[in-house]
């Protein structure tokens, strides 16, 4: 911190000057959120300074509301005819993906390392996607057409299988390592048990507070009371989140999935355009914010390791979602670009390793603490990678498919 | 993580909530803010303790914020090119039933208490009135003459003057009370007594005013009305910021900024602002009073059931013969002379505004008498609109009446 220059000034200058990053890069042909996450790391922890990690700690609240709103967003524009016509061809591209990022990344780390934990716990961080990036580029260009809508399914939903893949897998390193250093290697059932637990929770608790607001938001009037219970909804669903340990993404996004699909199309629509406006500003924030969270200095530590994790987590991910496609019979728009917009991987991947490195330093023998630290270094760089790559490649999607307005198809 | 979870979870169920208690309490002919003013009772220190007070201060980021959201769309009620249009002897009645009711309720509160800075508060928010009880009879009975004309013009214009005076007699009472806990009167000149405040206002006035600026030009140039939230929220976070910083007032440089803002920007803009912000104001009127109910504590209520009596008298006095000697100057006719000041008595939605204001700034004021203070006006204000909702519209009928200009055919 350069001074006592109050947080709120910083934020506020840092809104007004983003608007016009943004603005610089969306004529360079990127995705604005770019300019928002660059202006982020120019003022944070890797540039200026002036906002420290104390401040960024007491904003973190603000990250969980956009996150909140960008998983309600992802529910609300899944309704079942859509996921029904998508139908099967969703289901394989979502495991498609996440088991070839998995796999891929699993045998290529691997090879070049031959630890076998390791690589279990990097697959297992391989599929978590970060749907934010996706949804903001949707909602910038305003595409339209069945790649979006897939687009919204699959990133929505994998978060899903990304928790229970982690689950296993984990569980698998942790039971390895334990039996390595000959330690008790209890509780096997209750680290699988966990991830389903959790993933059943979220779906479960999403849908029952969703039934209760959707209740509620049909019968309220008048409807400029509307952004008010929403935002007591999503503040409420992220405070039950955090306090069990859910899936903040899948349970608001279940809250807009049950609305969607429990009332009237106008009424979702006046709902979603209400959202709409105020979507920019969480969205300048959010990127804002993920940015000053860079530490730019972790990207020397990407290594060789580092490459070889994103080669084949790119690989895995878009081999899948390709796969996946040609399976389930999907159009060939989604098969060829479907792949390009879920490479994003932030908040909740950095989360994951949090989690492993914690999960390791309960072990305490060498080798895990090592992993565990390898772990947490090697994501947080890629992060900054991929937090770049992920929504620049989902524009290229998106375009390539036509499903920009005001651009020609161009694929041929 | 604990903390994390009490902030979200119940900022999101006192919002929720506080919008059905809103409507609950509106069912039996209250305002809605008693509503969520009686849920955050309920919910706050006096009863279930629920929302402890350290939860209420982890939020004052929020809090900040959203007052300065309220400051900027009262300030930008200011239009001149509105208040220009007023007669003569309009804006003569405006100016003295607007500053007697400052006068007298300043005066009746100060021989109550004994306490200046209370009593300059009270003052300045008892001008507000709020046009639209009384508009509402005048439509309802079809009144037709010159005094239904002044009454419309006159409440629905006064809060022009309203705020002008109390963001100088809020920030007079807010430098008192600065100057009082900032310890020591030693080497504490007369001079300097005065010159800081004024300095201090005149700061407020320049940094609201090169913001507004600033906005206005930024605003004009944006592409798409989406970037407006962002602009908005950017322009009054760096207000807020500042004023945190240099001591300055938060209420007076936001409302210069809408003060600007209004009068430097067309009207259609100027429409679309306001109607993009309008959806935040339901959330933050349900939070504001949710935690101004949190706060009270039942044993005040005696205390301000006194000082609301004199309030209501004092007020209705000053309006009333305010009215009357803004009349006999510009040589109004003689029923409006008589019966106009009946019909200014409403309270509502800017005194409420501006109590919230008062309730948000002067808690930050360190010292134990600039807290009792924000809660006794802001509790104070609420209780006593309701009395003012009750006699306002009926005070307005017998004033119309009394001055023939209800038509007999209507009088059933």
């Amino acid at each position: 911190m350069i001074s006592g220059i109050p947080i709120l000034a910083v934020l506020g200058v840092s809104t007004v000057i983003a608007i016009y990053f943004g603005k610089t890069a969306r004529k360079t042909g990127l995705p604005s959120l770019i300019g928002y996450m660059i202006l982020g790391t120019l003022m944070g922890t890797s540039g200026l300074s002036l906002i420290n990690k104390i401040s960024l700690n007491q904003l973190q609240f603000i990250t969980d509301i956009a996150l909140g709103y960008v998983a309600f967003t992802i529910g609300s524009e899944l309704n079942l005819k859509t996921l029904k016509r998508l139908g099967k061809g969703i289901i394989l591209i979502i495991l498609a993906e996440s088991i070839g990022a998995f796999i891929l990344v699993g045998v290529a780390v691997y090879l070049l390392t031959g630890d076998m934990p390791m690589s279990l716990v990097f697959g297992a961080l391989a599929p978590a996607s970060a749907p934010a990036g996706t949804v903001a580029v949707i909602q910038e260009y305003k595409t339209k057409g069945n790649l979006t809508k897939a687009l919204y399914a699959v990133v929505g939903f994998d978060d899903g299988l990304a928790v229970i893949i982690f689950g296993f897998a984990a569980a698998l390193a942790v039971r390895m390592l334990n039996a390595e250093s000959s330690a008790v290697s209890g509780g096997m059932l209750s680290t699988i048990m966990e991830p389903l637990l959790e993933l059943g929770l979220s779906l479960g608790a999403g849908a029952v507070i969703g039934f209760i607001f959707a209740a509620l938001a049909r019968k309220l009037r008048p409807l400029n009371e509307l952004p008010a219970l929403i935002f007591g909804f999503i503040a409420m669903t992220i405070g039950i989140c955090i306090w069990f340990n859910l899936s903040l993404i899948l349970t608001n996004m279940m809250l807009g999935f049950v609305l969607a699909n429990t009332t009237s199309p106008t009424s979702v629509r006046t709902i979603e355009s209400q959202l709409k406006g105020y979507m920019p500003l969480l969205f300048i924030l959010f990127f804002f914010l993920a940015g000053a969270h860079l530490e730019i200095s972790a990207l020397p530590a990407l290594g060789i390791l580092g490459i070889v994790y994103m080669i084949a987590r790119t690989a895995g991910l878009m081999g899948g979602a390709w796969l996946g496609a040609v399976m389930g019979k999907s159009e060939s728009k989604i098969r060829k670009y479907l792949g390009f917009g879920i490479l994003s991987q932030a908040g909740v991947a950095i989360g994951l390793s949090l989690m492993v490195q914690q999960m390791f330093l309960e072990i305490g023998s060498d080798h895990s603490l090592a992993i565990g630290a390898i772990i947490i270094t090697t994501i947080t760089a890629t992060s900054i990678i991929f937090e770049i790559i992920g929504p620049v490649s989902a524009k290229y999607g998106l375009s390539k498919a036509g499903e920009i307005p005001g651009k020609k198809r161009n694929d041929v | 993580m604990n903390f994390e979870f009490t902030t979200l979870f119940l900022v999101g169920i006192a919002v929720s909530f506080g919008l059905y208690s809103g409507k609950a309490v509106k069912k039996i002919g209250l305002p809605s803010l008693i509503g969520y003013m009686i849920l955050g009772t309920i919910m706050g220190t006096s009863a279930l303790e629920i929302f402890p007070l350290e939860t209420v201060h982890g939020l004052s980021f929020i809090t900040d914020i959203a007052l300065g959201f309220v400051a900027f769309s009262i300030g930008m009620e200011l239009s001149i090119r509105v208040l220009s249009k007023l007669g003569r002897s309009i804006a003569l009645i405006i100016f003295f039933e607007s500053f007697l009711a400052l006068i007298m309720v300043t005066t009746g509160i100060y021989l109550l208490t004994g306490d200046l800075p209370l009593a300059l508060i009270f003052g300045s928010l008892a001008p507000a009135t709020a046009p639209a009880g009384t508009i509402a009879v005048i439509q309802e009975l079809k009144a037709r003459g010159n005094l239904s004309k002044a009454l419309y013009a006159v409440a629905g214009f006064d809060d022009g003057v309203a705020i002008i005076l109390f963001g100088f007699t809020a920030s007079y009472a807010r430098l008192l009370l600065s100057s009082e806990s900032s310890g020591s009167t030693a080497g504490f000149s007369l001079l300097a007594g005065t010159g800081k405040p004024l300095l201090e206002i005149f700061l407020s006035l320049v940094a609201g005013a090169l913001l507004g600026f600033i906005y206005t030009w930024l605003v004009k140039k944006l592409q798409s009305q989406n970037e407006i939230p962002a602009l908005t929220f950017g322009i009054i976070a760096i207000g807020t910021g500042l004023a945190a910083q240099f001591h300055l007032s938060m209420i007076l440089v936001n409302m210069t900024v809408g003060f600007i803002v209004i009068n430097r920007t067309k009207i259609g803009l100027s429409h679309t602002i306001t109607a993009r912000l309008k959806p935040l104001m339901p959330i933050l009127f349900i939070l504001f009073f949710f935690l101004a109910g949190a706060h009270l504590e039942i044993s005040m209520l005696p205390e301000i059931g006194t000082i609301g009596m004199v309030y209501i008298l004092a007020r209705s006095a000053g309006k009333i013969s305010g009215a009357r000697l803004g009349a006999v100057m510009g040589k109004a006719d003689r029923k409006i002379r008589n019966y106009l000041g009946l019909g200014l008595l409403s309270q509502a939605g800017v005194a409420i505004g501006l109590s919230l204001l008062v309730f948000q700034e002067f808690q930050q004021i360190p010292g134990d008498h600039s807290a009792a203070i924000a809660y006794s006006a802001v509790t104070t204000i609420a209780a006593t609109t309701i009395i003012f909702e009750l006699i306002g519209p009926v005070m307005t009928k017998y004033a119309l009446k009394k001055a023939g200009e209800i038509p007999e055919e209507q009088g059933s």
